[in-house]
């Protein structure tokens, strides 16, 4: 059993870890919320399944995170919606991502791309 | 912002509540966990329904 509590350990440390990098790296406001909520996800999942099998002869804890993945599994994908939907309703911008030769095309025709 | 900061809270408390060997701290992750769920809702639904410009 302790193979596997390490095993998923180690794994809700590397999504953790990416989705941190996903947060400061993406730059538009939909991609990192979502990302996010994801990775916070599935992090808080794997740490949690981990946790409950350390204990997983004694039935109060068992009960206890099984409560605990449920709610988060129901909760998290919910408030991620409700995040971008109330970010969308007020206007936040999707930002458009131009081809390398529209940008070009258009540096060239403001004079900013000689060549 | 808040969702991750009450993920990241959350997993801490459930690892602290194995470290301390204690229900009661599970128990108090559980109702963080439904707070954190309804602040991320009701802050959402505060900032649709325009926030401090009204």
């Amino acid at each position: 059993m302790t193979p596997i509590i390490i095993f998923l350990l180690v794994m809700s440390w590397i999504f953790i870890a990416f989705g941190m990098v996903a947060v400061f790296k993406l730059k538009n406001l939909y991609t990192r919320i979502l990302s996010a909520a994801t990775i916070d996800t599935v992090g808080s999942l794997t740490i949690l399944i981990a946790l409950m099998l350390v204990n997983i002869t004694d039935y109060n804890y068992v009960i206890r995170f099984i409560l605990l993945i449920g709610f988060l599994l129901i909760t998290n994908p919910i408030s991620a919606h409700v995040n971008i939907r109330s970010a969308y309703l007020t206007g936040v911008e999707i930002r458009r991502i131009k081809h390398k030769g529209v940008l070009e095309r258009e540096a060239r025709e403001k004079g900013e791309l000689y060549g | 912002m808040i969702n991750l900061i009450s993920a990241k809270v959350l997993m801490f408390m459930a690892v602290f509540a194995i470290w301390e060997r204690s229900n009661l701290i599970l128990d108090i992750t559980i109702a963080y966990s439904i707070v954190g769920f309804l602040t991320i809702t009701l802050l959402s639904k505060y900032i649709m329904t325009g926030g401090r410009e009204k």
